[in-house]
């Protein structure tokens, strides 16, 4: 379970004659195993900023977000670490990678940093990469040089791979074609019939639709 | 409870009425990198300098504690402390000049690092030598060339190779990819990376370059005037940096 | 000792002609405040087996790299009732050896030798006599790089750290190379030696073949680097041990020859190059016994 308590965030620009931006107050929201929620509203109005403080990227300038029973707001450097490792997937909106390494060992890493074996590793990414229909001729090369939607569904498989209790998704299925979409969409479903806790940012309709989520609307959410 | 494996107490060091760094708190725990971040002069090599034991600080605590074993890093003697830097700590120099002998092999120059911690057996020397020039992408066949006969790339894997073979328990790198064509840097960077992550490795990297601290470190340090004004997750630092310095540091970074 | 001098003939000596005793100098060439300042060195040396003592050297009657670290040594341990040999190379009657030895004759008037048994003191360039060292001999060596670590690190501040702290891993580099290059340690001369289990001590450019002729020796071992300002020492009944690898271990080689000359299979031999079509000649280095067994 997921639950944020009267978040506040908002951002200095220093550089900017210290210009104060406030993205929300008192935010609350929670979400239980298995439920898929979205975040909905306006872009800029904060919706990746939420991810990104639930993941520890951004500071929680007040309030609470509790995993297992931790506020994030509070835990050291090694505590989200060993807390990001153990139990929360983020997928970003695009792919980050280091020039020159292939697809399957970007997709092998999470599992490898976590001290998966090698053949295992392999085979999951495999069977991923067969799953969200990459060909197999792009396996062994950087993904930098892949199309938008190749790169993106690189990206979920890297996020995908192992088997975490949460799962921090903004704007998986932007960039695919339908074909592809309803691929990712599946794959999300079944992570969250396993129980786990999905937060998303789903830019069409269509994806919030056919997951079913339960959408939290920022602009009332934040507007108390 | 973690133990942190370095914890660094008002650590300062000035030259004169230069101050190299002043005050300097932190903890590194098991299996972290950190990446230290500032400009020049900002008190970055001055910090790893002292941590390393290449420079001897004039206050401050350095405690590491490894298996268990605390080792009060300042107030040691200097034969403990020499074996304990060749055993516990390794230190990757910018330029691998600075780190092999040239007039060495290159199998010379990984096996030093096992002869000093006590090795006496030839074919053990040469076959972890071997597994080791292996391990860092050069050919096996050149394990008894000259490093001068070597490009930078293969220079730098070369010192990361003599400096990782030991198994140190934390190691400094000093701008690893700084010396290097950009067309290098991507593999060499991937190469500490994945060290890093197969072996669990312990690291403090100071670099100036954003983009190597993001791939590589868990936590950062920004350094300014020889303090850290700024310090937590890589990503949150350089995502939501909340000092005026860091975000000018973070906007500063070009975007082609 | 003393005894055995008495009865030396005439005969076993060679003359120089033309090199009287010259009353001028004071005995053996040096002052007696400096004497005592290497007696000094000498003893403390000897207290630390292959520890390298830092001592004044003089400015010496001929060029460094003849020798002037042995001379000073000998010099200072010299005595009149004392019986001298002085061989280059094994030799007695090659430049080096007949220089100095006319050097402490003018200087000092003692009685030289060429058999090793007779010397009470034995000054040596890049041998050790094939008959073994026996008590109360004084056998000094002439150095001329005292440094062992030198080819590592060319710091004295931190050698001398390294010998400190027994940092000697680094030692073995160079017999790595060796191996890896020839497939067998390829050091010939000079090699390197731990002393008493705590120094690592450069025992001159002596071939390796005589190496462990140091290993429990009966005499007083002496090493003079004149240049280098260095001297240390052997004390009778030491353990000097040379470095190798558990799989490589150390070999004393020499040459598959017998001595051309005395038919000797277990001495040290010269190559020596004997016409002009390139045939070669094996002879022993040590001149005196050599000869001692031809003479047989």
């Amino acid at each position: 379970m997921i639950e944020v308590k009267k978040v506040n965030k908002s951002f200095t620009l220093f550089n900017q004659n210290n210009a104060k931006i406030t993205v929300f107050k008192n935010l609350n929201f929670e979400v239980n195993p298995g439920e898929i929620v979205a975040l909905k509203g306006p872009s800029g109005i904060g919706k990746s900023s939420i991810l990104k403080m639930i993941y520890g990227s951004y500071i929680i300038d007040k309030g609470a977000i509790i995993i297992n029973n931790k506020n994030i707001a509070t835990l050291s450097a090694q505590e989200i670490l060993k807390l990001r490792k153990t139990s929360i997937g983020y997928v970003s909106q695009f792919l980050k990678v280091i020039p020159r390494i292939s697809a399957l060992d970007v997709i092998m890493e999470p599992l490898l940093n976590s001290g998966d074996n090698k053949n295992n590793a392999y085979k999951k990414s495999i069977k991923l990469l067969k799953d969200l229909n990459i060909e197999k001729n792009l396996w062994h090369l950087s993904p930098l040089t892949f199309s938008g939607g190749e790169q993106q569904r690189i990206n979920i498989a890297r996020g995908f791979i192992k088997d975490l209790p949460y799962l921090l998704l903004d704007e998986p299925t932007a960039s695919l074609d339908s074909r592809n979409r309803d691929i990712i969409i599946n794959l999300i479903k079944a992570k969250s019939n396993r129980g786990v806790s999905i937060i998303g940012i789903f830019h069409d309709e269509y994806s919030r639709k056919k997951l079913n989520v339960r959408e939290i609307d920022l602009n009332i959410e934040t507007k108390h | 409870m973690i133990i942190p494996l370095l914890k660094v107490t008002n650590l300062s060091k000035s030259y004169d009425n230069i101050v190299g760094c002043k005050n300097i708190s932190m903890s590194l725990y098991p299996g972290e990198v950190l990446g230290i971040v500032g400009e020049s002069g900002s008190g970055k090599t001055t910090l790893i300098n002292c941590l390393s034991g290449n420079l001897e600080p004039d206050r401050g605590k350095i405690i590491f504690n490894i298996n268990n074993k605390e080792t009060d890093f300042l107030n040691i003697s200097e034969s403990e402390k020499r074996k304990f830097i060749r055993t516990d700590l390794a230190f990757v120099h910018q330029n691998p000049r600075d780190g092999l002998r040239l007039n060495v092999s290159a199998g010379g120059n990984i096996g030093e690092k096992l002869m000093s911690v006590g090795y006496r057996h030839y074919g053990n020397i040469r076959s972890l030598a071997t597994k080791w020039i292996n391990k860092v992408e050069i050919d096996k066949s050149r394990i008894d060339d000259l490093p001068i006969t070597f490009s930078g790339g293969m220079l730098q894997r070369l010192q990361i190779a003599k400096n990782l073979i030991t198994s140190p328990n934390v190691i400094f790198m000093d701008e690893p990819t700084g010396g290097l064509d950009v067309s290098v840097q991507a593999r060499v960077l991937d190469l500490i990376r994945s060290l890093v992550n197969e072996l669990n490795l312990t690291v403090i990297i100071v670099s100036h370059d954003l983009a190597v601290i993001r791939l590589l470190a868990d936590k950062m340090i920004v350094m300014k005037n020889g303090t850290v004004i700024e310090s937590g997750l890589s990503d949150q630092v350089l995502e939501d940096p909340q000092q005026e310095y860091t975000q000018l540091l973070v906007s500063s970074v070009l975007h082609v | 000792m003393r005894k055995t001098n008495n009865v030396i003939k005439i005969k076993d000596f060679k003359v120089d002609k033309g090199l009287p005793f010259d009353q001028e100098y004071n005995f053996a060439y040096l002052d007696e405040n400096t004497k005592k300042m290497i007696r000094r060195a000498i003893i403390k040396a000897l207290c630390i087996p292959g520890y390298q003592v830092p001592f004044a050297s003089r400015e010496m009657p001929m060029p460094y790299g003849w020798g002037t670290g042995g001379v000073q040594v000998t010099a200072s341990c010299l005595t009149k009732r004392d019986t001298l040999k002085i061989i280059d190379q094994g030799a007695d009657d090659t430049t080096n050896a007949v220089s100095i030895r006319n050097f402490f004759k003018k200087t000092s008037n003692i009685k030289t030798t060429e058999i090793t048994e007779k010397a009470t003191l034995i000054q040596t360039r890049h041998r050790i006599p094939e008959t073994p060292l026996k008590k109360k001999q004084i056998f000094v060596y002439q150095v001329p790089i005292p440094e062992p670590l030198a080819f590592l690190e060319p710091k004295v501040s931190e050698t001398i750290k390294m010998h400190s702290l027994s940092e000697y891993g680094a030692m073995h580099v160079k017999l790595y190379e060796d191996i890896s290059k020839n497939g067998h340690i390829e050091t010939a001369y000079a090699y390197p030696v731990k002393t008493n289990d705590r120094y690592i001590m450069d025992p001159s450019p002596i071939p390796k073949f005589d190496n462990p002729k140091m290993n429990n020796s009966p005499a007083i071992q002496l090493f003079g680097a004149g240049r280098e300002q260095r001297i240390y020492a052997i004390p009778p009944y030491t353990k000097v041990k040379s470095l190798d690898f558990e799989d490589y271990p150390f070999d004393p080689f020499k040459a598959e020859h017998a001595c051309d000359i005395c038919g000797s299979k277990n001495t040290y031999l010269d190559e020596i190059i004997v016409d002009d079509a390139g045939n070669k000649s094996f002879i022993c280095s040590d001149t005196d016994f050599c000869n001692k067994r031809k003479n047989k």
